[in-house]
């Protein structure tokens, strides 16, 4: 038993890899788990994190493990064969025992309450919906999967899924699904869409599930630009408005302990960034929101948690 | 008794033949707990057949381990899986049931979203302490913490009227009905279904304000983010734990300020140690003092197996008196405001950690802003009276003196 509070705070989180196997054509499986073995940030279904990888690419991939493992994550990575950025990366060079730098978890594709749920997948995009899967067959939902790809070797997770409810459609066996065609045998009024993969096929669901008219459609949708790789902390200056102040927040320190360490008296609870304790007003400046509270950080800048979040811009200004 | 489910002792565990629940215990909770740490990690409650844990790093790791402390058979010592009894809602759900609710409140009682409250709670909160420098020498839990807290939550949950005293006893109740069927919940259970049914009607739908905490529930319940039956129980929830233990948190916070002059002194020097005021004090005073979980497979602390599926008493007031935790600037019976009280488990820890933490440090930085403002001197005017409760701690009175500036 130890208190843990001295492994909180604004660090970033390394991960060692417990784990990688590979679990389909081109799909590898990587299990982490934190470096000190304790209890890793809480996470639901569809979240995400954010994976720094030494070559200096920032990939996020979404978990696909346990929620009752509160010691690790996993997740599923398709080798893209592009010759460059993450995928080939972590296939060629990532080995157990490495480590590696996380950010989040976060949530863009909560699963919300319904009585039915069609889950449809295309490829890799199977992986948030299997911790989907996992929390509604808890809750004693009904659902119904409908998940594509091009050949059975090439889709992960097709042993643990069984059942009339799960259909499979192997594009070198059926051809490709009908979406229209499945959702209008399977719609109903109650039911929430929860769809992942390929843009295209994210589009034709979503204009499936507005024909048949029934059905409320979510789809996961990545943000566009990559957050800032955090392997690189940089430091940068704050100028705390209240107190007159400017202090240097070093690469490893946090704008709370270097606030505190300066006498000025900021309040923090769980140091994680999720309780939402030392929110502090943003007068200037753009803050890199690092906290597992916002949903959308990017849609955020005049107020920042100050126990993870750091600064994109050189300076800050806070009103502490 | 059969309200719970009696474990069997594991081997070596310190064995403790106390009543954590009588009126002694209850009247002098400190003393008890000081009692327990000393004990060990993991501590035998012989006569409810039960384990308890007072030190905080135990209390801590069970509190944010609930895959394997579970809530969902009830945190009080009722076990739920026994009675077949309803289990309240967020509370006392594990995921994936906790989660759906409980993101609805997290939103909805953010610090950003309860920004639009501030001005009327400072305007409320500096009339109480008018009235209170007024006067002179007051009970300051019958003229600060419950007026305020009866004054702001209802109203900002929606529920217009009259008649929201009832709310402290109807809380009181709730939180006595967390311990055993002792002469202390059968006392305050008088006249409750009367309460209730005051609760019932005031949230009916159409008299929920719709600019309310209220409204915003059953909106998110419009949208499809929580079951409309689940948004009813929610504001239900809201109106039950919101009241008595903000009411015992304010109180700490005036009984530490009033009883520790020199930090009263640097409060007003220096007010921006109000936002370290609050949290101090309900480290030093917890105003909930325990809650139960229910393993869901054995657990190893120290030297201790704690079998699967038995009840475990957590004593959180304990905890935040620790020493091996909170010895730092001065020992954890001290309120220092030099303390950081970062860490503190009086709002729990985890996923189940207070959703309603924002909304009582904004009532408590409500009344500290008054005090600073208005208030010279805050001295203690006679001897504090406890509140008896099986869950929840504080005081029943706590006579004082204030002047004005």
């Amino acid at each position: 038993m130890t208190d843990r509070r001295s492994t909180a705070g604004g660090q970033r989180r390394l991960l060692e890899v417990t784990d990688k196997s590979t679990i389909a054509t081109n799909v590898v499986s990587l299990t982490f788990r934190d470096v000190d073995g304790g209890r890793l940030p809480e996470w639901t279904p569809g979240s995400h994190i954010d994976l720094h990888l030494p070559n200096g690419a920032t990939r996020q991939y979404s978990l696909c493990g346990n929620r009752w493992k509160p010691g690790e994550y996993r997740i599923a990575v398709l080798k893209e064969g592009h010759g460059r950025g993450g995928s080939d990366f972590i296939h060629q060079h990532v080995n157990v025992g490495d480590r590696l730098a996380i950010g989040g978890p976060r949530n863009n594709f909560a699963i919300l309450p319904a009585q039915h749920y069609i889950f449809i997948a295309g490829g890799i995009g199977i992986t948030p919906i299997i911790p989907m899967i996992d929390h509604v067959r808890r809750l004693g939902a009904r659902w119904e999967l409908l998940y594509g790809g091009r050949t059975r070797e090439s889709m992960a997770f097709l042993n643990t899924l069984q059942g009339d409810n799960i259909t499979i459609f192997a594009k070198n066996e059926h051809g490709r699904m009908c979406l229209r065609r499945e959702l209008e045998k399977r719609s109903q009024d109650s039911t929430r869409v929860y769809c992942c993969g390929p843009a295209e096929m994210v589009s034709d669901a979503a204009a499936a599930v507005r024909s048949v008219g029934r059905a409320r459609f979510h789809s996961e949708h990545f943000s566009a630009k990559s957050p800032p790789n955090r392997l690189n902390d940089r430091e940068f200056d704050i100028h705390l408005a209240r107190s007159g102040k400017t202090l240097l927040v070093t690469a490893g320190s946090s704008i709370l302990d270097v606030a505190r360490g300066a006498g000025v008296v900021v309040l923090s609870s769980c140091e994680t960034g999720t309780c939402g304790t030392c929110e502090t007003g943003v007068l200037a400046g753009v803050p890199d929101h690092r906290d597992s509270i916002h949903d959308d950080p990017d849609a955020v800048s005049d107020i920042m948690y100050i126990c993870v979040s750091r600064s994109q811009s050189p300076h800050l200004t806070l009103d502490l | 008794m059969s309200y719970y489910t009696p474990a069997a002792a594991a081997d070596g565990v310190p064995i403790c033949d106390d009543d954590p629940f009588a009126t002694d215990v209850l009247l002098d909770p400190h003393a008890f707990y000081s009692k327990v740490r000393e004990m060990g990690d993991v501590i035998w409650l012989s006569r409810y057949r039960a384990y308890m844990i007072g030190r905080y790093a135990p209390v801590r790791n069970a509190l944010e381990d609930w895959q394997r402390f579970s809530s969902s058979a009830g945190v009080g010592i009722e076990d739920f899986e026994t009675t077949g009894h309803d289990r309240s809602l967020t509370l006392e759900e594990d995921p994936p049931f906790h989660d759906a609710s409980r993101a609805v409140f997290s939103h909805v009682l953010s610090p950003r979203s309860l920004q639009k409250l501030r001005d009327s709670w400072f305007d409320t909160a500096d009339g109480l302490v008018q009235s209170a420098l007024h006067i002179g020498t007051v009970d300051a839990v019958a003229a600060l913490a419950q007026p305020l807290p009866v004054a702001v939550i209802p109203q900002a949950l929606g529920v217009g009227g009259s008649g929201q005293e009832c709310l402290i006893p109807y809380a009181d109740y709730m939180f006595n009905s967390f311990g055993p069927e002792n002469d202390l919940r059968r006392a305050s259970s008088v006249g409750q279904e009367d309460r209730a049914a005051w609760v019932t009607a005031q949230l009916e739908l159409n008299k929920l304000a719709e600019s309310g905490i209220g409204g915003d529930i059953w909106a998110a319940s419009q949208r499809g983010l929580v079951d409309p039956d689940d948004a009813h129980l929610m504001v239900r929830a809201l109106l039950a734990a919101g009241m008595d233990t903000t009411v015992h948190g304010l109180g700490s916070l005036l009984y530490a300020l009033a009883s520790h002059p020199r930090q009263w002194e640097a409060l007003r020097r220096d007010p921006a140690l109000a936002s370290v005021a609050f949290d101090e004090a309900i480290r030093w005073e917890s105003p909930v003092h325990r809650f139960f979980r229910k393993t869901r497979e054995p657990v190893r602390i120290g030297d201790v197996t704690i079998p699967a599926n038995v009840k475990v008493l957590l004593l959180f007031a304990s905890a935040n008196r620790d020493a091996r935790r909170w010895s730092e600037p001065s020992e954890p019976e001290a309120f220092d405001l030099a303390r950081n009280p970062a860490g503190h488990v009086a709002f729990g820890m985890g996923i189940h950690q207070c959703v309603g933490q924002h909304v009582a440090r904004l009532e408590a930085s409500a009344l500290l802003h008054a005090m600073v403002t208005r208030v010279r001197s805050i001295e203690m005017a006679g001897d504090v009276t406890r509140n008896l409760n099986n869950s929840v701690g504080g005081w029943a009175s706590i006579p004082i003196q204030i002047t004005g500036c």
